[in-house]
């Protein structure tokens, strides 16, 4: 019997991959992509470079992979990418590459995965969102933003898939040292991590956790959820 | 190419699938006239949405082509693509003619 497949985006480093070979390692088929190749080479996962923002890219992912398996069992929308400046200085290609991203890559994702999971038995979505909803920082105008509309996206495509048996959620991390807080100076970190009741950084780990709850067949009434880790 | 009718037939393997979700008193024959939407038809929304994705699902499928049925062109027009089963199929064709064509 063909394993069942996950998708992945943004699958080529840091969260996106750990989860791809913590899924891997579950026995599900993963199929991941990213805008660059990747160096990820195990039985059972595919790789396509593509731009998650690209319509025709995106569907012809889809198609492809349904030439090659029966059902999609779940989709985690994770690529994401940030930039942090005043509000005052940043340029309208950085906005519109961060939404054409977080938002516009989550909303085509879940409406080609959506599709096939409506004709089969369903399926699960989750989306990847971020503290900085919550915490309203200065110098994250554009990315919160962007992820505030991927928690909207979740919430509105959790009561519109319902009907089909596909459960749409987000996690949304505390500080995790990825590429995203490289830049970020000590002292900002740690003012930002007294803001959690758990102080310390997440782990890739402790995403993954999260969404092994939201993919367990047992979740089946768990939808529309934002799932904020350490406290926030 | 997709020849004449077979739309229409793929049109039809969608109401079985969506038939067999619909309770006998709602499901919807298999005909050309069959009402979709407006005073005759008996579709809720959720389920128009199903109908159209199957059939855009099908489509892929068994032809490989990739439609986006329900764009805004679809609900803007003066006659609604969706009132019959028959003005769904006439709609699809002529969006995969435009295709053909471009």
């Amino acid at each position: 019997m063909a394993k069942a497949l996950g998708i992945i985006t943004g699958a080529r480093k840091g969260v996106g991959r750990y989860l791809a070979e913590h899924y891997l390692e579950r026995g599900f088929a993963i199929a991941g992509c990213s805008r660059g190749e990747t160096d990820l080479e195990a039985p059972g996962y595919h790789h396509r470079s593509l731009d998650v923002a690209d319509e025709p890219q995106v569907k012809e992912f889809f198609r492809e992979l349904r030439l090659r398996y029966d059902e999609l069992a779940f989709l985690i929308n994770n690529a994401g990418v940030a930039s942090m400046n005043h509000v005052l200085l940043t340029p309208v290609p950085t906005v519109r590459r961060i939404f054409e991203t977080n938002v516009m890559g989550s909303f085509l994702f879940s409406r080609e995965a959506g599709k096939w999971m409506s004709r089969r038995e369903g399926g699960r979505i989750v989306n990847v969102t971020t503290a900085a909803t919550r915490w309203k920082l200065e110098g994250e105008a554009a990315y919160a933003s962007s992820k505030a509309a991927v928690e909207s996206l979740t919430q509105i495509l959790s009561r519109e898939l319902a009907p089909m048996g596909v459960t749409v959620n987000a996690v949304a991390p505390p500080l995790l040292r990825t590429d995203l807080t490289r830049s970020v100076p000590a002292e900002k970190l740690d003012e930002l991590l007294r803001r959690q009741a758990i102080p310390r950084f997440g782990e890739m780990s402790d995403v993954a956790n999260a969404i092994d709850f939201f993919l367990d067949p047992e979740s089946r009434l768990v939808t529309g959820q934002v799932l904020y880790l350490g406290g926030v | 190419m997709i020849q004449a009718g077979e739309t229409l037939s793929l049109i039809y393997r969608a109401v079985e699938e969506l038939n067999e979700q619909l309770p006998p008193k709602d499901r919807l024959a298999a005909a050309a006239e069959t009402p979709l939407l407006g005073d005759a038809g008996t579709l809720d929304s959720v389920q128009l949405v199903s109908l159209i994705v199957t059939t855009e699902e099908l489509l892929l499928e068994v032809h490989g082509r990739h439609l986006s049925v329900a764009d805004d062109r679809a609900f803007s027009r003066a006659s609604s693509p969706f009132l019959t089963i028959g003005s769904f199929a006439d709609y699809i064709d002529e969006l995969l003619g435009e295709e053909d064509l471009g």
